[in-house]
């Protein structure tokens, strides 16, 4: 069965009950429409709204929820003892990132937060991670689009307060 | 100063932030990313890095940013996920601070993670016998030291950094033409050994310590005695001592105090010695103690001492005679105590350890080594500690059984690194700025450089 998703731009995608499904977002929305599986009629005469996210982003959303549609539920190590984990971003989801700039990663990012789709979100949140560590902060605010208005004497506030991290 | 505009609860802050963030709306017209992403969101990215970046980077991007990186909240849900768990007492305490136990902690596990990796350079033939005692220190210069005494009377002062440049590869290594991360460095020809001195005592030596930067290295011993020794151009030598009642199991000097020294010994006394002239002088002394007392460390005024009547026992230099708290340590004495900035930590016969509030010795909490280390309950098989440093964002723990590990701070830790075995029997270790350095009974001394 499918589900009619519509964007902010007015673009109705139909995608598969499980991969609407991948969304929680979307999930509890059809709860609360009493869309179900087994009930075709409930799905064709619904479809659900979703202002937050448009169609270019939409389309991308989907491409990876297709992808992952058959994941095993990744079970969320209950703190195993191990600190800080990193979140390993897969090759395909690597490849699937790669092209997006910046903007845009940030966009999907926002639309994965609102769907509720944790894989997703995740892959993003590390790989905008990894594209920010290392840099220094006046290349980070570049790439955040940030004027940073900053004196000289204010810096030199700042970083005084922090100076116990310095190497 | 335009700093307290950056404090989160300064009203004129946020007003500066809405300020600051209308005014890029209109500059920007195109995607903007902080539109896209909203301060939790920003948050949760930030999660993914090192809180060291976070703090001496991130936080300096703009004024938005030093708030996230620098919300109390965000710290927290951190600590969650690292599963910090600390006493609320030491939380509350106005010298603790949050961010620098994860993030220091964060820097230590990559520390600890590394020395697997790493050349390990075992040295010997410096001392016959058992090396009771070993602590690192740094010069003026920079320069790595140590020094060690032990069974064999006799005190050494090594040259870690020339150490390093003279480790080879055993002979049968060379032979296999193997690859090894073993080290042995041989002091027989005493290049690495840059002072030392012969029947320093006329018994065993059980401590031999320095103060960083300092000229002057003091040392304990079976025989009784309390001494300083001096480096001059012709080499060490003794430049003051005492002798006290009986065997000195415990020695350390006072922060910050050039003049005085606090001893402990066999027949139950703390003393706190005036060492400014030749001939020491016991100043103050307290004998709360009811059996040989092992070890003494301080901290500023305070003095903690610990003994075989498992006691710890808290006093101030100030009023010594009367000590100001006192706990007895459950099952088993405690061996070692480590005093960190905000807490102690006891390591006893047990493998047990026990966090302590520095203020009054409250217990606030107590782990199996081996338990956490290995999963394994030791209760049956005690394996005693030989050496504890508590830095206050970890602890390195030694156990007589030779295992050498790096715990998580906190009273439900996680260990660092598969715990090492040493081959033999250990006696001390020492932790300082990324340098381990390990004495061994069959007076060998095991060092890991900074990675």
């Amino acid at each position: 069965p499918n589900v009619k998703l519509v964007t902010s731009d007015n673009e109705e995608f139909v995608v598969d009950f499980r991969i609407a499904k991948m969304s929680v977002t979307v999930s509890r929305l059809m709860e609360a429409m009493n869309m179900s599986e087994t009930d075709d009629a409930s799905l064709l005469s619904n479809s659900i709204p979703l202002p937050n996210v448009t169609k270019a982003v939409m389309a991308r959303v989907i491409e990876w929820c297709e992808k992952h549609k058959n994941d095993e539920p990744k079970e969320e190590k209950e703190n195993d003892k191990r600190g800080r984990t990193t979140h390993v971003v897969s090759d395909w989801d690597k490849e699937f990132l790669k092209n997006d700039e910046f903007g845009r990663l940030c966009q999907l990012m926002g639309a994965a937060n609102y769907l509720e789709i944790k894989g997703l979100f995740n892959d993003i949140s590390q790989t905008i991670a990894n594209m920010i560590h290392g840099k220094k902060s006046d290349e980070i605010a570049e790439m955040f689009n940030i004027h940073c208005d900053l004196t000289e004497a204010e810096k030199k506030e700042i970083r005084k307060k922090t100076a116990w991290c310095e190497d | 100063s335009l700093l307290p505009l950056f404090f989160p609860f300064n009203p004129s802050f946020h007003l500066c932030l809405r300020t600051w963030a209308q005014s890029k709306r209109v500059v920007e017209m195109r995607i903007d990313s902080l539109d896209a992403l909203p301060p939790e969101l920003l948050q949760s990215i930030f999660g993914h890095l090192p809180a060291h970046f976070c703090l001496s980077t991130v936080a300096r991007v703009c004024p938005l940013f030093y708030r996230l990186v620098h919300d109390e909240n965000w710290w927290n849900g951190r600590k969650k996920a690292v599963g910090v768990v600390l006493d609320e007492r030491e939380e509350r305490r106005d010298n603790f601070s949050l961010q620098r136990v994860i993030c220091s902690g964060e820097r230590e596990e990559d520390r600890w993670r590394k020395l697997s990796t790493q050349t390990m350079y075992s040295i010997s033939g410096g001392h016959y016998g058992a090396i009771n005692t070993c602590k690192l220190y740094t010069e003026m210069s920079g320069g790595k030291r140590c020094v060690s005494a032990g069974r064999d009377r006799t005190i050494r002062l090594w040259d870690l950094d020339r150490v390093v440049t003279e480790a080879v590869l055993t002979e049968e290594e060379e032979e296999e033409g193997e690859t090894s991360n073993v080290r042995v460095v041989s002091g027989r020809e005493k290049k690495e050994i840059l002072h030392s001195v012969d029947d320093a005592h006329g018994g065993w030596i059980w401590i031999v310590t320095r103060p960083n930067s300092s000229n002057v290295t003091y040392s304990c011993g079976w025989d009784n005695m309390v001494k300083r020794w001096q480096i001059t151009p012709s080499g060490m030598k003794e430049s003051g001592g005492i002798s006290l009642s009986s065997a000195v199991l415990g020695l350390d000097w006072i922060d910050g105090s050039e003049n005085e020294l606090i001893s402990t010994t066999f027949l139950r006394r703390v003393s706190l010695l005036d060492v400014r002239e030749k001939m020491m002088e016991c100043k103050d002394e307290h004998s709360e103690h009811r059996n040989a007392v092992i070890g003494v460390t301080s901290k500023g005024k305070y003095v903690y001492s610990w003994g075989e009547d498992r006691l710890v026992v808290l006093s101030d230099i100030r009023n010594l005679s009367s000590p100001v708290a006192k706990v007895t340590i459950p099952r088993a004495y405690a061996s070692q105590l480590s005093i960190g900035p905000t807490s102690v930590v006891a390591g006893t016969m047990k493998g047990e350890c026990f966090y302590l509030d520095p203020i009054n010795l409250e217990t606030w909490g107590s782990f199996d080594v081996q338990e956490v280390c290995e999963g394994t309950a030791s209760k049956i098989s005690a394996n005693p500690l030989r050496g504890i440093i508590n830095t206050g964002h970890s602890l390195v723990t030694l156990s007589k059984l030779g295992k050498l590990n790096a715990l998580s701070y906190g009273l439900k830790p996680r260990s660092l690194i598969d715990s090492l075995k040493l081959d033999g029997e250990p006696s001390k270790v020492d932790y300082m700025n990324d340098d381990v350095i390990v004495s061994m009974g069959d007076g060998r001394l095991v060092y890991w450089s900074k990675p």
